[in-house]
């Protein structure tokens, strides 16, 4: 028997502001208090449902007491600690990346990659996931994808049945015993950098677009979570993993270290013969219908417009390549990297700039369309988790290192790199991409944009529809519009924000002109 | 041997192996508190019960307690209160099926909120005591009885569960005020007794943060249709109050509608001068803000950590 405390949830609200929003009293509070009356876990909000999965899972199962996904109510303190490091005190409830993005991910029904070394929990939590989502734990086992070196696309997606190999007079005749792992809700893959570079891209298949293929016959998939592993995510796996794969993956978060004082937890767990997989409370097992209305929830979050155009903004810095090219729509660093010159080679041309300071410089490449939908996707996802009504910048930020880790690669040439004091930003992703959105936020308050944006306001203004413009009205906007050019055009510097804006001045343009045009074409 | 030794003995192992894991994880468990539960408090009450589950209700009971030793709940006057509360539960304990782990939980959970919130839980345990044998439902006497020991707040719900109780109960809960229309009565009035007495300091609630209160500065009343709410800095609460007690629900904001600024009670220096009578506050006359909704008048100071709470 299973000791009743391995199953302890919390009962009372975890974010009590969440909760108590509207002035009241409930009787059912009475009821609420050390002990669990079992009408705690009754009627709960979804994310209340999830916030006791995260609590449960932190405190019982994956012991995880690393709290680096701050927030704070106010002001929180920060300690200077060892060689110029610092440790801050948040004043509001944070949380465990380690813990929270696979979370997230379950809830979103997206891929999570989990790194670390041995040992450090990542296949344990990844079932803790399959469990989370009603899978029996032997059923989480057995569909457990494990990476090998002499792994084939039979042995992951299934295999043509002897019998109609010999007998079948055509491929459509041919029947595929699919591995029912294919169907389940959660899919876990270990050490998904042993497996070999063939069965990685008929994997992706399955992952980037929910079917399988094997001797042309096909398998829908259902929407799942995934869950990747591997030890060494930096290229020391058995088999290099290939970019269409890894740009499948929507967050990655690393395994932090098991804190020895833990360890009388451990302890106990050796002593009972117990392992949290197999003793999830079933007040937080979640049914399809839970994460379908999970998924609802969190796509229905507003997004306010001030904290979309911080990250437009920031998008804008990362972009820009000005040695890449001639012409102003293929100043970018895609055009440098997809041209095979050297990286080093475009760098030194790209002069007349404080490398230094710009922040595109940190990088080697920016922002796809599929990472941008994912940030916003899980910066909702965060603030619903938080209990929030919509997205504040503090959800983004915190998010955001998350998402970019493996998408955003750093330019560790780049003399931002090369300076003493940021030394450790070459290999802490995570703090790197904080510092540069917090660099870019800062550039956006200093600039003024949530008040100054004369390009938005048109954008905004062209947005309204072209019908029932008179042509006069129409040169009216064409020659605002050249006036923004020209202005920009006249400045010294050109930063990628600016160039956004040229880019986007000259879209507005050709539409306005089109327009003209078909006007004046008319009787 | 009483049928709770029986039964313990009937799995001793088991029951032995769950403290003995519980004691792994924390070293400071009390397990002596633990026995004293299980002599005091759930003995007599497994004794009052007659049911083929009885080894299954032993068995969550003992649980039950363990987490609360573990929980390191069984501190200060708790470490009495719990095994009386489960004694006094026996002769209700038929009530107490078929959900009785549930029960047993939520009872006990509502004497802990009673203590939290201010409540009075030594009265609420004497009253419990004298509760008569017929009642078939603890959990609504549990209720009544928080209401009547100083959580106000549960007023609305424990008058519509009062309702629905057999007369002879509720007299015994209720005394003689149940008699005489107390429950429709304390519906629109919750001062009304069947000896009216005349405007007067009901209590006083608050304090300064510094000194665990709930006030960071010197708190400012404010009516409105929803009821009594007072502001502390950032801070916001809703004040119940009634013959029984008084209480702070902490809230995120007032209502949205418009505040009562005309309340019958006035001003003059330090007194309250209302219909019925004068109310000597002791406030300065400086400072002084007066709030009513109904028949309850709150009073609070620029100088003072407390909130004045007037019936009139």
């Amino acid at each position: 028997m299973v000791p009743k405390f391995f199953r302890k949830l919390s009962s009372s609200p975890t974010r009590p502001n969440a909760a108590a929003k509207a002035p009241g009293f409930d009787v059912g509070a009475l009821w609420q208090g050390p002990l669990d009356s079992n009408d705690v876990a009754q009627d709960l909000g979804l994310d209340e449902k999830l916030r006791r999965a995260y609590f449960w899972i932190v405190n019982s199962a994956i012991l995880s007491p690393h709290y680096d996904i701050e927030f704070n109510r106010g002001p929180g303190r920060e300690f200077s600690i060892g060689n110029k490091r610092t440790l801050s005190l948040p004043t509001d409830q944070s949380y465990s990346s380690y813990v929270l993005l696979p979370l997230l991910t379950f809830a979103l029904r997206r891929k999570c990659l989990m790194v670390g070394g041995p040992g450090r929990g990542k296949t344990a939590s990844a079932m803790l996931m399959g469990v989370l989502s009603g899978m029996p734990l032997k059923t989480v086992k057995r569909s457990m994808q494990h990476g090998h070196p002499q792994m084939t696309v039979a042995d992951l997606l299934g295999n043509p049945l002897p019998a109609d190999l010999v007998g079948a007079q055509s491929m459509d005749d041919i029947r595929i015993a699919w591995r029912p792992w294919l169907d389940q809700p959660v899919r876990i893959i270990d050490e998904y950098n042993r497996i070999p570079t063939r069965t990685q891209s008929a994997l992706l298949t399955v992952l980037g677009d929910n079917y399988a293929e094997v001797l042309g016959q096909i398998r829908e998939c259902p929407e799942a979570a995934w869950y990747l592993t591997a030890n060494d995510d930096g290229g020391g796996g058995t088999y290099e993993v290939i970019e269409a794969l890894r740009d499948r993956v929507d967050v990655v978060v690393q395994a932090l270290p098991f804190h020895p004082r833990f360890l009388q937890d451990l302890l106990l767990r050796l002593e009972e013969n117990a392992r949290p997989e197999e003793f999830v409370p079933p007040e937080i097992v979640f049914s399809g219908e839970d994460i379908d209305a999970m998924g609802r929830q969190i796509r229905e979050l507003p997004v306010p417009d001030g904290i979309r155009r911080r990250l437009e903004h920031f998008a804008s810095q990362l972009e820009l390549l000005e040695a890449a090219g001639r012409q102003a729509e293929h100043l970018s660093k895609d055009t440098a990297l997809l041209s095979g010159v050297e990286w080093s080679e475009i760098q030194r041309a790209d002069t007349g700039r404080d490398r230094l300071s710009d922040l595109g410089s940190q990088s080697r490449n920016g922002l796809s369309v599929r990472v941008l939908m994912t940030l916003l996707a899980y910066a909702k996802a965060m603030a619903w988790f938080r209990g929030r009504t919509e997205v504040d910048l503090a959800d983004l930020r915190q998010i955001l290192p998350f998402v970019l880790r493996d998408k955003l690669k750093p330019d560790l040439e780049s003399p931002f790199f090369q300076a003493p004091e940021n030394l450790p930003l070459r290999t802490d992703r995570i703090s790197w991409l904080r510092e540069l959105f917090d660099a870019s936020c800062a550039e956006y308050d200093r600039l003024d944009m949530d008040r100054d944006d004369a390009v938005g306001a048109l954008f905004a203004q062209l947005r309204q529809g072209l019908e029932g413009l008179s042509r006069s009205e129409v040169r009216a906007r064409l020659d605002t519009i050249v006036g923004a050019v020209d202005k920009i055009a006249k400045a010294k510097k050109l930063t990628g924000p600016m160039h956004d804006d040229l880019l986007l001045l000259k879209s507005m343009h050709q539409r306005y002109t089109n327009y003209l045009n078909w006007l004046e074409s008319q009787p | 041997m009483s049928v709770l030794q029986d039964l313990l003995g009937s799995n001793r192992l088991d029951f032995n192996r769950r403290v003995e894991a519980a004691r792994r994880a924390d070293a400071s468990l009390d397990t002596a508190w633990f026995s004293r539960l299980l002599l005091e408090g759930l003995d007599p009450l497994i004794e009052s019960l007659v049911s083929p589950t009885l080894g299954a209700w032993v068995s969550q009971s003992f649980d039950l307690g363990l987490e609360l030793a573990r929980q390191g709940r069984c501190k200060g006057p708790m470490a009495d209160r719990i095994p009386r509360l489960w004694r006094a539960l026996a002769p209700l304990s038929q009530g107490l099926a078929p959900e009785f782990r549930k029960n047993l939980s939520k009872i006990t959970n509502a004497l802990f909120n009673l203590e939290r919130w201010g409540g009075r839980p030594d009265e609420f345990l004497e009253l419990l005591e004298s509760v008569p044998e017929r009642s078939p439902d603890p959990v609504g006497v549990v209720l009544v009885l928080s209401w009547l020991c100083g959580v106000p707040q549960l007023r609305e719900p424990a008058l519509a569960h009062a309702r629905t109780m057999p007369p002879q109960i509720l007299r015994d809960l209720l005394g003689t005020d149940a008699d005489q229309g107390g429950l429709d009565a304390w519906a629109t009035d919750p001062w009304w007794s069947a000896s009216r007495k005349a405007p007067h300091i009901a209590g006083w609630i608050g304090g300064f943060a510094g000194d665990e209160g709930p006030f960071p500065v010197p708190p400012t009343v404010q009516a409105f249709a929803e009821g009594l709410f007072v502001h502390s800095g950032p801070r916001v609460f809703q004040l119940h109050a009634d013959r029984f007690g008084q209480f702070l629900a902490p809230t995120e904001s007032v209502p949205d509608s418009p505040p009562l600024n005309f309340p019958q009670a006035q001003r003059s220096g330090s007194t309250v001068r209302l219909p019925g009578g004068d109310v000597d506050v002791g406030f300065p006359a400086q400072g002084l803000v007066l709030a009513q909704h109904g028949r309850t008048v709150a009073a609070s100071s620029a100088v003072s950590f407390q909130v004045c709470v007037i019936a009139s």
